[in-house]
């Protein structure tokens, strides 16, 4: 193909420099990003390393400056979900989630995303231990509320009572504003 | 604390560890309902693994990013090999290209090939033709008009069919050259799921969304299409169909040939410009005679409509274009209108239109587009 390319990367100084600026500060960063989608450390850091790579290889018609933090999280989101997708497309009995992968996918990082899951894991750390155990059983292990049940010895109820309790510290960082009317239209329609 | 949706969340949240368990059935929930809980699980997940630390081993991965310039990476094919990652992004821009700025631009020729033996392959509408082959399956990829080919040799191992899935994402179109001879368009946001090597008795195909199909003769070995309880047969035919799982309707369009529609007990024969229209909330279902074409212009290069809400087409698309539509006034919906529109044309040509010639009018942000009533 192009093979100016490879006589071209470790000549060109500045942006050779430039890239590998970029490459240090967002490293750890971007596959924390990963990391926090895929759950595996391995795979987190084989998408951020792809994504440096492809840049790397076309890199004399890359100028990626100002929206650089954008475009690479934006990347890494993308490919992380695209592993995520693979994965539940192999489970074979898992279309909901791909299609639902598929319809993430299509939205960019988004700093207002960021701001709900910093807020998340903010209120997470603040739930009471054993809530925060059985909540994570829950949500991050697709643990049943039985299995959870057999596990910690503690009875059906207890766990949903303690999922319940999570959901709901959790779900009101993901609410819109209460827009008055709706709420109005919610007690109307109870009653 | 009465609102708790407890079954919902638990069956869902197992999606994203091991899939639909066989033995529960599904929550009752809207898809709307489905899909915001599933985005509530996404972040929360997120949120749960923030918190750890761990080491990169920034030095090590700084020498194999730079280190792998020898590498031979194939434009268009990349394996997903156990965890290493080398999915194609038909999403993200490339180096040197635009940064992601939401706009509304046509469609183009994409794609991605899911078989059954792992590997993803990404089809695009640049880049050279290629082919690619493995375990007796070979693929020709045709990117200058979108069109892949797939061919089976052997009989495979003699154990169940095993599938491949032609996914379209939004935004896409593609056709799809099977080894028996059929053609198949697949529209935007839709897939089908074929089996590796069609079998002696029956030639089963599953679809999501829409394709148009044009099925090589074969009288003794009939070709089904199934969305989900819709089943249909035919021995050589062109036809459309239309099932797209976020759709009330459902259509079958009958162009030349015959085909029989069964569903959950049903069975009906379909002669040439007869529609079978399902409307899945009523459980209604009935034959229409139809302008075929105004079903299957959209493998043409166009979206021909008479007589359409305008609905109706802003569902078509919004799949195409890729955007979404919002309704500032509901009396909108109904609206009927009668022409086309020419899918290759940035969409606002099609906006002016309906706004110079209608009292409704566009305001597009992003990737949002919100129709009202001119005051």
């Amino acid at each position: 193909m192009k093979n100016d390319r490879d006589d071209r990367n470790p000549g060109d100084g500045d942006d050779k420099e430039r890239f590998e600026k970029l490459f240090r500060t967002y490293y750890a960063a971007l596959c924390d990003y990963a990391h926090a989608i895929l759950g595996d450390f391995d795979e987190a850091e084989d998408v951020v390393q792809e994504i440096f790579a492809r840049l790397w290889d076309g890199k004399e018609d890359k100028t990626i400056q100002v929206a650089a933090k954008s475009y690479l999280y934006t990347s890494t989101r993308h490919m992380a979900l695209n592993v995520l997708k693979h994965k539940a497309v192999m489970q074979r009995n898992n279309p909901l989630l791909v299609d639902f992968i598929e319809i993430v996918q299509q939205e960019g990082y988004s700093e207002e995303e960021e701001l709900k899951i910093e807020k998340m894991t903010r209120v997470m750390e603040n739930l009471p231990p054993k809530c925060r155990e059985i909540f994570t059983m829950s949500c991050l292990e697709g643990k049943s509320y039985k299995e959870i049940a057999l596990e910690t010895g503690i009875s059906v109820n207890t766990v949903k009572f303690h999922v319940k309790h999570a959901y709901k510290a959790i779900h009101a960082v993901v609410l819109p504003p209460v827009d008055p009317i709706l709420l109005l239209l919610a007690i109307k329609n109870r009653f | 604390m009465n609102n708790f949706p407890e079954q919902s969340w638990e069956w869902l949240a197992g999606l994203w560890q091991h899939g639909q368990r066989r033995a529960s059935a599904p929550p009752e929930m809207t898809p709307g309902e489905r899909d915001a809980m599933l985005r509530e699980q996404f972040l929360a997940r997120q949120a749960a693994r923030r918190g750890a630390r761990h080491f990169y081993d920034t030095e090590r991965a700084w020498k194999r990013v730079t280190g792998r310039r020898a590498r031979q990476r194939a434009r268009w094919i990349s394996s997903v090999a156990a965890a290493v990652v080398l999915a194609a992004l038909f999403l993200v821009p490339r180096p040197g290209e635009e940064l992601p700025v939401a706009t509304i631009a046509p469609g183009t020729a994409k794609a991605e090939l899911w078989l059954a033996g792992g590997e993803v392959i990404s089809l695009e509408s640049h880049g050279a033709d290629n082919r690619w082959q493995a375990r007796g399956i070979v693929l020709d990829n045709d990117t200058a008009t979108g069109r892949l080919r797939y061919e089976a040799t052997g009989d495979g191992d003699g154990n169940a069919p095993r599938y491949n899935t032609l996914r379209v994402p939004r935004g896409g179109e593609y056709q799809l050259d099977l080894p028996d001879g059929t053609r198949v368009w697949i529209n935007s946001r839709s897939s089908v799921r074929f089996p590796e090597r069609f079998g002696a008795v029956s030639r089963e195909i599953y679809l999501q969304g829409e394709a148009y199909f044009a099925v090589a003769r074969d009288d003794r070995v009939p070709f089904r299409v199934r969305s989900g309880d819709q089943v249909i047969t035919v021995t050589g035919t062109s036809f459309n169909v239309s099932a797209y799982d976020d759709d009330d309707v459902w259509r079958a369009t009958l162009v030349e040939g015959t085909i029989r529609v069964e569903e959950n007990g049903r069975e009906v024969t379909l002669r040439p410009s007869e529609q079978y229209v399902l409307e899945r909330s009523r459980d209604e279902r009935r034959v229409e005679r139809v302008e075929a074409a105004l079903y299957t212009s959209w493998i043409d290069g166009r979206f021909y409509f008479k007589a359409f809400t305008f609905e109706e087409l802003a569902r078509k698309l919004e799949r195409w274009y890729d955007f979404r539509m919002i309704y500032a006034d509901e009396s909108v919906k109904g609206r009927r209108f009668t022409g086309f529109v020419n899918k290759h044309e940035p969409i606002e040509h099609a906006l002016s239109l309906l706004e110079m010639t209608t009292d409704i009018q566009f305001q597009v942000v992003d990737k949002t587009i919100t129709a009202k009533r001119a005051k």
